[in-house]
């Protein structure tokens, strides 16, 4: 996306693997897939089995590896001033701005994979409706907390 | 301060037998199937008997049911058997309007509602007390609810208790001629299924309506063939117009019902509006609560120099509204200029606001008939016979270029009617071809802001900007369409900094 205001950090290196595995079982399934629909194929019909297997295999591949990279590649963030930036997406490129003093409470989720690779999820909620709720993955821990603290003056500076 | 615990107004017994009396009805078969066994004085003994249980119970319910003012609550007790105590503070009360139903003026009575922030409906409600203590409640817990706002943030608005002033100025109010005009332009079709609905119900009771057509139309058939088309076409006409015309009435009835002595009154920093013909409904709009304004009106309405004013609110407004309040339903422009002032927005002339880029008319026509390009290429590849394909591919080339031309005007209208800008420190933006909104928002109140790239809008060099808004549906939302994306960078670096300051 051009002409962005902010430069943006990029995630934790940890989140690539979080992504990584989380899509690795439906790339997984989406091969076997291809294999048992050869293996009907040639019992069926007659025709060779591998066509299937390689055709949804190479999607498996694609979706299992180059696509949640990209995807991790277009994740970005920034804290600049009083406002958090959010940026993701490969297709539909999305770039959501929150002024901190609009925020109302604030989460920092952690599943056990991402705790596993020392990663966690910042969610931010707003009184609004459309994009009431903006959520950052892959940051660290420690980053977390102290976007939190940030965020958290800002919204006791600024009542309603 | 603390009063004694008082009960509602007796009225109310007699008020609740009136409302339970419609479920009544429908045991009355029941009642009588057993009563065939009885002589008529059992009969009508055990009758008095259910009446009076009714009444025993109903009274017992008035007896238990009591509120009391505190000096920081309102305590309501209630529960014939299982007693419920339910206390509501005053520094959660947003506010406090009465309700008058039909049933409860004849008897002279009125609903008391206390809106807090919470979601549910009946949080706290009196139902009912005489006119004259509802006003006395009213009175008692706004003063003592704005004083407990005061002291709870310590004067950060600086905001002084608000009593209810009586001499208030109208900003806005509509005659009887007005409301009855415009309810010509609020023709609803969904009354039109209604009265269908009703229609086939009544057919089965009504066995003539279908003879007597059947019968002219078999008569009209004697005489000959153009006689049946004319007499199909004209029973299709008229059909067509008493459903147009019925669609009509049910409009005007309905914005009758609804809008019928409309005011507007400015009591400083809060406006309140009364309307309602049967139900006389009061809503109070506190301006520090109001996040944008939105104009509305159809194609004909715009002709004719009318349009509506709807301010979304903070908080939950009237039940079904969520958060929108209408403020002037059928204005005038200047009218609208008046009733805007006070909450310094202001309407936006057209031509200095901005029309979004050619590419919106692309966009708009690639993803409506777009996709009718794919299944030719499907079809080439899926049909063995060539020639099969060839056809299709015409077809489908064909419907393409046929709707291309009507797609095409559409989308340009949409576009050309599709303007932005920032003005001082409002946002605006107009949507719509027939019918128009234009949304008025100051940059303060958008949440969160985003610019969006779909995979189209970068082969098109286009981005769009949606600002996020407190209190709103998702269809209310304001949103600009397919901008260069240096205009929309330019957009959002122009409303960032006026968030910053309050």
């Amino acid at each position: 996306m051009n002409s962005t205001p902010v430069a943006l950090n990029p995630l934790e290196p940890g989140q690539r693997w979080v992504m990584l595995i989380l899509n690795a079982i439906p790339s997984l399934m989406l091969a076997a897939g291809g294999f048992w629909l050869g293996k009907l194929l040639e019992d069926q019909l007659g025709w060779p089995w591998w066509p299937p297997f390689v055709i949804l295999g190479l999607i498996a591949l694609w979706g299992g590896t180059g696509a949640p990279l990209r995807r991790f590649r277009a994740w970005g963030w920034a804290l600049a001033d009083d406002e958090l930036h959010v940026a993701s997406g490969v297709w539909t490129q999305v770039h959501t701005i929150v002024p901190l003093t609009r925020v109302q409470h604030i989460d920092v989720a952690q599943g056990p994979l991402q705790r596993a690779f020392g990663v966690a999820t910042l969610i931010v909620h707003t009184a609004g409706t459309a994009h009431a709720t903006v959520s950052l993955p892959g940051i660290s821990r420690a980053t977390a907390e102290e976007l939190r603290d940030v965020v958290r003056t800002h919204v006791r500076a600024e009542p309603w | 301060m603390s009063e004694f615990a008082r009960r509602l107004h007796p009225g109310t017994i007699a008020l609740n037998v009136i409302r339970g009396a419609p479920g009544f009805v429908f045991g009355i078969p029941a009642f009588l199937a057993i009563a065939r066994d009885f002589e008529l004085w059992m009969a009508a003994l055990i009758g008095v008997g259910l009446a009076a249980v009714v009444g025993v119970f109903q009274f017992l319910s008035w007896w238990r049911f009591t509120y009391e003012l505190t000096d920081d609550a309102l305590v309501v007790q209630s529960g014939v058997l299982s007693r419920n105590r339910r206390t509501i503070p005053f520094d959660r009360v947003q506010d406090v309007d009465i309700e008058r139903k039909l049933l409860a003026r004849l008897f002279g009575l009125a609903k008391v509602n206390l809106e807090t922030g919470g979601a549910g409906e009946n949080e706290g409600a009196l139902d009912s007390v005489s006119m004259a203590e509802a006003e006395r409640l009213r009175g008692v817990i706004r003063r003592r609810a704005a004083q407990a706002h005061v002291d709870e943030r310590t004067a950060v608005e600086g905001e002084a208790p608000v009593a209810i002033d009586l001499d208030a100025p109208i900003l806005f109010s509509m005659t009887l001629g007005r409301v009855l005009y415009s309810g010509l332009f609020r023709f609803s079709l969904v009354w039109l299924a209604v009265i269908g609905g009703a229609f086939q119900y009544l057919d089965d009771w009504v066995p003539w309506g279908n003879i007597e057509v059947d019968d002219l139309r078999s008569r009209a058939e004697a005489a000959s063939a153009t006689a049946e088309a004319a007499f199909v076409a004209g029973v299709t006409l008229s059909v067509i117009f008493v459903l147009f015309l019925l669609g009509v009435v049910a409009g005007v009835l309905r914005t009758l019902l609804r809008e019928y002595g409309f005011t507007l009154t400015d009591e400083g920093g809060r406006f309140r509006r009364v309307r309602g013909l049967l139900t006389r409904t009061e809503a109070v709009v506190a301006l520090r609560r109001v996040q944008l304004a939105v104009i509305e009106n159809g194609f004909v309405m715009r002709l004719l120099g009318w349009a509506g004013v709807k301010l979304q609110t903070l908080g939950s407004g009237e039940k079904g509204e969520g958060g929108r309040q209408d403020i002037a339903p059928f204005a005038r422009p200047e009218e609208i200029d008046r009733v805007l002032a006070p909450l310094s927005l202001g309407r936006a002339d057209p031509d200095a606001l901005v029309r979004v880029s050619t590419m919106h008319v692309l966009r708009m026509v690639i993803t409506r008939i777009g996709w009718l390009l794919m299944p030719i290429a499907a079809l080439v590849i899926a049909r063995a016979n060539l020639a099969e394909a060839a056809v299709f591919l015409a077809v489908l080339m064909g419907l393409f270029v046929f709707l291309l031309v009507p797609v095409g005007i559409v989308a340009a209208l949409q576009r050309g009617h599709h303007r932005y800008g920032l003005i001082g420190r409002t946002f605006h933006v107009q949507r719509g071809v027939l019918g128009q909104k234009r949304w008025i928002v100051p940059a303060r109140n958008i949440q969160a802001i985003t610019v969006r790239r779909t995979w189209l809008q970068r082969r098109l060099g286009t981005a769009s900007v949606y600002s996020d808004t407190a209190g709103a549906s998702m269809i209310s939302t304001p949103s600009v369409e397919d901008v260069r994306p240096g205009e929309a960078w330019a957009l959002v670096d122009a409303i960032r900094p006026l968030r910053r300051v309050g």
